[in-house]
């Protein structure tokens, strides 16, 4: 008779739902709570279930060797943070200034005084932007006849030639045959006094 | 399409900038020690000074034709590399830096030849020094394309396959020795003469399977990219290095062990400083010397391979190996003429500062020298086998300035 009984009704193996199946993955309990508080209550639960879900399964174990922190290399000073960290830009910089083509500039050192008054003295470091395209008045370095010079390249009605800015020096005529071109553009100089 | 950008006769070329008077005149350049020419101008190829020719041997040549003779001057030629590197990399978003003075580039502009001459007149102008562009769609190709644009004037110095009349290709295919193209050297070139493939042509039209099996892969693969079949892409990340080499010819000639000993120190420094700045450690080194091979009847060559129980960076466990290495092979009355190192079984360097901490410790002691040396100067920390002056170091008869790296040599301008 028991055996039939078994077969006919009651409790079958594995019916119902799976322990742990449910929204909370574990055994629940009926408990009392005020009506008032009621979703307060669900949604404490819904929240923090959320986290239980997602550490449980999402997070793998970490198989990179951890990443060293050099220590002391930025001093932080304890307390408050700096109020000007959000406004933080980088310091100026000299090649910002100066440079415009960094792989088509060059530097080159003037030795004598024929263009003082342009403001280019004996020493001073000139920069040449070859990238530039030379214009009349500009100041250029240029090569005659394998010879550096840097000079205001002007022009006659008779073609180009090249003006020292300086009284005590003569205008540099291209004489026909010999070998002439405008090496750079200068577009600044750099001195040092100490 | 792919570019293969190369700047003629580099080396003449960036002493030529800087030097307006070696215009049109024959000039070469020697390698380290002013052993061999290796750059050579049109004017001093005109002449028949030959590519990696002694010296001495062109010597009478270049006394007669008064051809300008210059010592390498690498920290110049490296720093214009940068720059002509820096500038191609803004007129092509996939650039592979194949050499010193060789880039590869892709470009997407459709008119390839006019995009050719604007690579071609924005380097001379913006740096200074000439270049020829070969244009095509495989590499192999555009390395071809690059060989025409240089050897012959017609082109203008641009040449790209798919804008010029195909007749006129195959006829220059059919000229072109075979072994002219891309990896093929000259023993490859004396099996395929051997087969009857003697231009580039015949290669092109041989069958490429039949050629893997009688070659290799490679030459197969050299077949397809001659037929516009690309089987070497763009490689715009460098591969880590396989091996690290440094080694020089000496000043003189060395028979003393203290002077090998500081030679192989300081390329020992070298080779470790390249190894730490690309991030990799090493576990093999092989140590070579040998004997001059023109001045003595006997070729003389030691080397050995020795291995390290782990992968290291560091200066002084790699000194140790080599210097263990040195007493093995060193031998006295030896006029020695060259010797180098080889690193090799490179891997990346992982951190090594959790478990082993002497190993941490070497890593950072070896970076702060280089930090220190970086600072100062090359020779303010050295290892106790080195000396300043040893006089295995460089001899450079006829080095020109170095008028970009130093304040000290700058170009001037009256």
């Amino acid at each position: 008779m028991n055996s039939k009984k078994n077969q006919r009704g009651g409790v079958r193996k594995g019916a119902g739902r799976k322990k742990d199946s449910g929204l909370y993955a574990e055994a629940t309990k009926v408990v009392r709570i005020p009506i008032s508080r009621i979703s307060e209550v669900k949604n404490f639960l819904l929240n923090t279930k959320k986290t239980n879900f997602s550490i449980v399964d999402f997070i793998q174990p970490s198989i990179q060797k951890p990443i060293p922190i050099t220590l002391f290399s930025h001093k932080v000073p304890a307390g408050f943070p700096s109020p000007a960290d959000d406004h933080a830009e980088s310091r100026l910089d000299l090649n910002e200034y100066l440079i415009n083509q960094a792989e088509s500039t060059f530097f080159v050192r003037i030795k004598g005084d024929s263009m003082v008054d342009a403001g280019i003295l004996d020493n001073d470091i000139v920069i040449v932007d070859r990238s530039k395209s030379a214009a009349i008045n500009d100041i250029v370095l240029a090569s005659i006849d394998g010879e550096f010079t840097v000079k205001v390249l002007t022009k006659n009605n008779k073609g180009p030639y090249l003006m020292p800015a300086n009284k005590e020096f003569k205008p540099i005529y291209i004489e026909e045959g010999s070998q002439f071109e405008i090496w750079g553009v200068v577009t600044g100089s750099v001195r040092k006094f100490k | 399409m792919i570019a293969l950008v190369d700047v003629n006769n580099f080396y003449v070329s960036c002493e030529r900038l800087f030097n307006r008077r070696l215009e049109n005149i024959p000039v070469v350049v020697l390698s380290n020690n002013d052993g061999c020419i290796i750059s050579r101008s049109n004017e001093a190829k005109a002449l028949g000074i030959k590519m990696g020719m002694p010296f001495f041997q062109a010597q009478d040549l270049i006394k007669k034709n008064h051809v300008h003779v210059y010592s390498s001057n690498y920290p110049l030629y490296a720093d214009m590399s940068n720059r002509v590197m820096q500038l191609l990399a803004q007129l092509s978003q996939d650039q592979e830096i194949y050499s010193i003075d060789e880039s590869f580039l892709k470009i997407y502009q459709k008119k390839y030849l006019l995009y050719g001459q604007h690579i071609r007149t924005t380097v001379f102008k913006n740096i200074g020094l000439p270049v020829c562009v070969g244009i095509a769609k495989t590499k192999t190709l555009a390395k071809l394309a690059n060989y025409m644009a240089k050897k012959y004037h017609m082109f203008n110095g641009v040449v790209c396959f798919s804008e010029t009349n195909p007749e006129i290709l195959t006829k220059l295919m059919r000229e072109i020795s075979v072994g002219e193209l891309w990896g093929v050297g000259v023993r490859l070139k004396k099996r395929l003469n051997e087969l009857g493939i003697l231009t580039v042509h015949d290669l092109k039209t041989a069958n490429a399977k039949w050629m893997k099996q009688a070659f290799s892969v490679n030459i197969e693969r050299m077949v397809y990219e001659l037929n516009n079949i690309e089987c070497y892409p763009i490689e715009s990340i460098k591969p880590d290095q396989k091996q690290i080499v440094c080694s020089r010819s000496f000043g003189q000639k060395i028979n003393c062990y203290e002077d090998m000993a500081d030679a192989v120190a300081t390329f020992v420094q070298r080779a470790s400083i390249k190894l730490r700045r690309q991030q990799l450690t090493a576990r093999e080194m092989t140590l070579f010397m040998r004997n001059n091979p023109f001045s003595s009847q006997h070729r003389i060559q030691h080397a050995v391979r020795l291995k390290h129980y782990d992968y290291t960076d560091s200066n002084q466990q790699l000194l140790r190996l080599a210097i263990r290495g040195l007493e093995k092979i060193y031998h006295q009355g030896i006029d020695y003429h060259k010797a180098g190192i080889i690193l090799s079984d490179l891997r990346r360097s992982i951190n090594l500062n959790q478990d082993d901490l002497a190993g941490s410790q070497r890593h950072h002691l070896s970076n702060t020298i280089d930090a220190i040396r970086d600072k100062y100067h090359a020779n303010i920390i050295m290892s106790g086998w080195q000396s300043k002056d040893g006089k295995w170091r460089m001899k450079q008869s006829n080095k020109s300035l170095r008028f970009t790296t130093s304040w000290q040599e700058l170009l001037e301008a009256s």
